[in-house]
């Protein structure tokens, strides 16, 4: 398919968003199908943005009651911070996947919590997922256990999520449940969003695990001025839900005015007729 | 054989597997989670399904729905044609009637696929999804008359129903009437001919013609029930006020198989 790139000179501040490109499709949750998942699935599309799948007064109240649960910083990584625990977090060691299973459902309750009075646009997509697509949609195991879903992420004014990968087959080697996937999606709900800065900055090209441990220094990400212009924009607005490819480097520009912030999870595909699953 | 004290019946504080491996292999008949949605929300919620509207069941008057229930297709290619393209709309619909609060359904899709170790899915039948969170109003005075349910009857000869172990129904209560509105069951598991011998033309078999019922639990308002729905059952008139609820059968076909949940 014809990919279009941005064509203008783009400074740290100041990226221009580019959601008329052919590689996204904005829809809403009423429309999100499974032909779109599809797209995304066969590469025929980047992102998937649903335009205020939360509303403006559930994510003024869901935000407040993020920031009340208390954010903290990842484990490996300082400058993000977040509710719950990435499996991402747990780098294989054992001690560290024991306290990823430990907070599972107190986490998971606890998001629903701050979400009240208004329902969980969390639970909403799930089962949306689960409605859409024809194979269904589940909540990921690994260990035979269920994993944790929901991780409510926080990028403040003037720092970067640099630009990275989320490949599950790296957070579990040789497991089963990650290596059988054949794509991997990122979902994320804005809750808050910066006015300027907070775009999602994508680039095509894959890039292997080797060159991106390369290139990463020692750190969790690539710095965004080490690499060329990003290929695909998107500037999410307050309650939107944007699924992107997520094995694709992608990375946050710098919210400059206040925190962005969101819940997350993956989306593992492993086929037209398997069913989804999903995890964080 | 039920036990006919009132341990059949299981209160448990939270939505967990080991209760609902226990309703499922019949330790108990009635599994039931009070304040499953908090009574601020019971109120707002009665509140938007009565502004969304309930029109009478096809083939069961006097008990009015939100959505749809397979039962009401008979069979009838032309209703299941309509059941099946208004199933996601009704579930959205569901949903909008909920908002602000969440529908209850999704939290309970969600629960039990958090719980259950293959997961929860919608049920799907003859390629396409089927719809669930059915919300039905029943008039003060007016019982819901005996049945069980066997989604074979409805879906004969498809795998679906087919591989189906035991099914068991699901109601969150909205707004229950104080007096009345009680889920009764009995005993007996009687065959599905024997069922439509007793009932003959009604949609089910009044409860004159049943002896006393075995269980009774009386919901309360923010409740779950989950129960076997392959025993007769029954709603108890009730008194004064309408009762809302919104239902779904929760379908079992093994240990390591996702349930799954329809309307």
């Amino acid at each position: 398919m014809d990919i279009v790139t941005n064509p203008e000179p783009i400074t740290d501040t100041n990226y221009r968003p580019n959601t008329t490109a052919s590689f996204v499709i904005e829809t809403d949750a009423a429309q999100l199908s499974q032909q779109h998942l599809l797209a995304l699935a066969h590469n025929e599309v980047r992102v998937i943005q649903v335009k205020g799948f939360a509303s403006p007064e559930a994510s003024q109240t869901i935000s407040g009651g993020q920031t009340d649960l208390g954010f903290r910083a990842y484990i490996n990584v300082d400058q993000v911070r977040r509710i719950g625990m990435a499996f991402y977090e747990t780098e294989n060691k054992q001690d560290l996947i024991e306290d990823y299973f430990a907070v599972v459902r107190e986490n998971q309750n606890a998001f629903r919590d701050a979400c009240q009075p208004f329902g969980s646009p969390l639970d909403t997509l799930r089962c949306l997922l689960d409605e859409v697509w024809p194979a269904g949609a589940n909540l990921q195991t690994i260990f035979g256990r269920k994993m944790f879903v929901g991780l409510s992420r926080m990028v403040e004014p003037n720092t970067t999520f640099l630009a990275h990968h989320d490949i599950f087959a790296e957070d579990a080697p040789g497991h089963l449940e990650a290596e059988s996937l054949k794509a991997q999606f990122a979902a994320n709900i804005y809750f808050q969003v910066p006015k300027k800065g907070g775009e999602l900055l994508m680039w095509h090209r894959h890039m292997t695990t080797k060159e991106f441990d390369e290139r990463r220094k020692g750190q969790y990400g690539i710095a965004i001025d080490e690499l060329p212009e990003p290929d695909v924009v998107v500037k999410p607005e307050t309650g939107d839900l944007l699924i992107f490819d997520s094995r694709r480097i992608h990375a946050v520009a710098s919210p400059q005015d206040q925190a962005r912030v969101a819940v997350s999870f993956f989306i593992g595909y492993r086929g037209d007729d398997e069913p989804l699953t999903y995890w964080s | 054989m039920l036990d006919t004290t009132q341990s059949a019946i299981r209160v448990s504080e939270t939505l967990n597997k080991e209760d609902l491996s226990d309703l499922i292999a019949h330790r108990i008949q009635v599994l039931r989670v009070p304040n499953f949605i908090p009574q601020g929300a019971c109120r707002e919620v009665s509140a938007g399904l009565k502004g969304t509207g309930y029109h009478d069941y096809r083939n069961a008057p006097q008990v009015g729905r939100i959505g749809m229930s397979y039962f009401e297709t008979a069979k009838d290619p032309e209703i299941v044609d309509h059941y099946f393209s208004t199933a996601i709309e009704n579930i959205n619909l569901l949903r909008t009637a909920c908002a602000p609060h969440p529908c209850p359904m999704d939290i309970f899709r969600c629960t039990v696929d958090e719980i259950w170790d293959a997961g929860c899915m919608v049920q799907t039948l003859y390629g396409k999804k089927m719809f669930v969170g059915l919300s039905r109003c029943m008039k003060p005075g007016v019982p819901l008359k005996a049945h069980h349910d066997m989604f074979g009857r409805h879906a004969p000869d498809t795998p679906e129903a087919e591989s189906l172990v035991s099914q068991f129904g699901v109601n969150v209560y909205v707004d229950v009437p104080e007096t009345g509105g009680e889920l009764a069951m009995w005993d007996n598991e009687i065959s599905d001919d024997e069922f439509l011998e007793q009932r003959a033309d009604d949609y089910a078999i009044p409860l004159e013609k049943l002896g006393a019922h075995d269980v009774a639990v009386k919901p309360e308002n923010g409740d779950l029930i989950l129960f076997n729905a392959r025993k007769l059952h029954a709603v108890l008139p009730g008194e004064g006020t309408d009762r809302l609820t919104i239902s779904a059968f929760l379908g079992f076909r093994g240990d390591d198989e996702p349930v799954t949940v329809w309307s």
